[in-house]
């Protein structure tokens, strides 16, 4: 049986409540390392891998260059992406603890009641594209909406950020929704 | 008989301790976004296990089950909050007929902390609601097959829904929320239902 375990250590995160409740939230800096702990296949690992490069290949605004560095190293922590092992309806969740308008705390888990593959696969889900959305979330991000959001356009389903998947699909390409969020709460 | 008394208040005075809520500003709060599976009309018909409107007859105490293998007590993100609400069942559309059924929200809020789900309708208390849900597991009774599959009736009998989100139109380019009335939209679920049983 295989299984993911991915941690993220973090520093404190800051307050934005100006953006809270419409792009999301953040960390003060940068939340450091992102570990796979456990099994898991190779291709699975790159295929997270992969997701972390998207987001790394975002420039933050603040100039800081921290927060998109955080997601290459592997070290045990608290803060973890794993499978899960329940009957969920979700196929992935991101938790995070909130204290004071700061994230201090933030899980990933994938559910290991669908199958996942790597790339467009009939009745699965491509797990750099979940992962790539749950990272969003991690990084604070929230959903991009169909309607009363800034992303009110038909795309929706084209960003990252949306918050629906299907099977036998890819959505690697961080859209500018995801790019301009990321960027206007960093 | 003073030093019984004393011991009397003690214990009394912990049992309201430990009973006494936080103040609700004063809790944390632990968001959780979900990635939601998607389904077209026909898809969620198909994955389904039972369909039915019905009313939220009670709502029971929020309970942590782990959300991950091995969490870690001071981590609050390695827990999910659930709790179990039980529907009078007014419709069965899909499955097996019951009166009432359990239905297991995720979400909810414990003594010091606010367990918020992004996407997904929290159920309360008398309200009425149309639902796609699938069977559970040892720890979760029914639970709801994506983020809207739990569909809130208003006063007025009526709901709002995907124009989307019916027979033969996922396709559609653009997507509005069209408000109708939640018989209609059963009848729409058992219509397509019997031509799909009968292909
Ligand atoms: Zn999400």
């Amino acid at each position: 049986m295989c299984w993911i375990t991915v941690g993220v250590s973090w520093t404190t995160a800051v307050n934005s409540s100006d953006i809270r409740n419409y792009l999301g939230f953040r960390w003060e800096t940068t939340p450091c390392i992102v570990m796979w702990n456990c099994d898991y296949e190779t291709d699975q690992r790159e295929a997270v891998r992969a997701a972390m490069s998207e987001w790394n290949g975002v420039a933050d605004t603040d100039g800081s260059g921290l927060v998109a560095s955080y997601l290459t190293n592997y070290v045990d922590s608290l803060n973890e992406v794993n499978w899960a092992y329940f009957k969920s309806s979700p196929i992935a969740r991101t938790r995070f603890n909130i204290v004071d308008g700061y994230i201090v705390d933030a899980t990933i888990s994938l559910t290991l009641m669908v199958d996942w593959s790597v790339g467009a696969t009939a009745g699965a889900y491509d797990i750099q594209s979940a992962v790539q959305h749950e990272l969003g979330h991690v990084l604070g991000i929230a959903h991009c909406h169909e309607s009363g959001g800034p992303c009110s356009l038909g795309s929706c389903p084209n960003n990252v950020m949306s918050p629906t998947f299907g099977t036998n699909q890819v959505r690697t390409t961080l859209t500018s929704y995801d790019i301009t969020t990321y960027q206007s709460i960093y | 008989m003073k030093k019984k008394l004393v011991l009397v208040f003690v214990i009394l005075f912990a049992f309201l301790c430990s009973a006494c809520e936080i103040p609700r500003e004063e809790k944390s709060t632990v968001y959780s976004y979900g990635l939601w599976p998607y389904y077209t009309f026909e898809e969620a018909c198909e994955v389904a296990d039972l369909i039915i409107v019905g009313t939220v007859k009670s709502v029971d105490k929020t309970y942590l089950v782990p959300a991950i293998q091995n969490p870690n007590p001071k981590s609050p993100s390695h827990y999910m909050a659930l709790t179990d609400l039980t529907i009078s069942v007014e419709k069965t559309l899909k499955g097996v007929e019951q009166k009432e059924i359990r239905y297991t929200q995720e979400g909810g809020e414990t003594r010091d902390t606010i367990y918020v789900c992004d996407e997904i309708y929290e159920l309360k208390e008398g309200e009425r609601a149309l639902l796609f849900l699938s069977e559970g597991d040892s720890i979760i009774t029914w639970s709801v097959i994506t983020n809207y599959g739990v569909i809130p009736v208003d006063q007025n009998g009526k709901i709002t829904v995907s124009s989307t989100f019916f027979p033969g139109k996922s396709e559609d380019a653009r997507s509005v929320q069209t408000q109708m009335d939640v018989d209609a939209y059963a009848e729409v679920i058992s219509t397509y239902l019997a031509t799909a049983s009968a292909e």
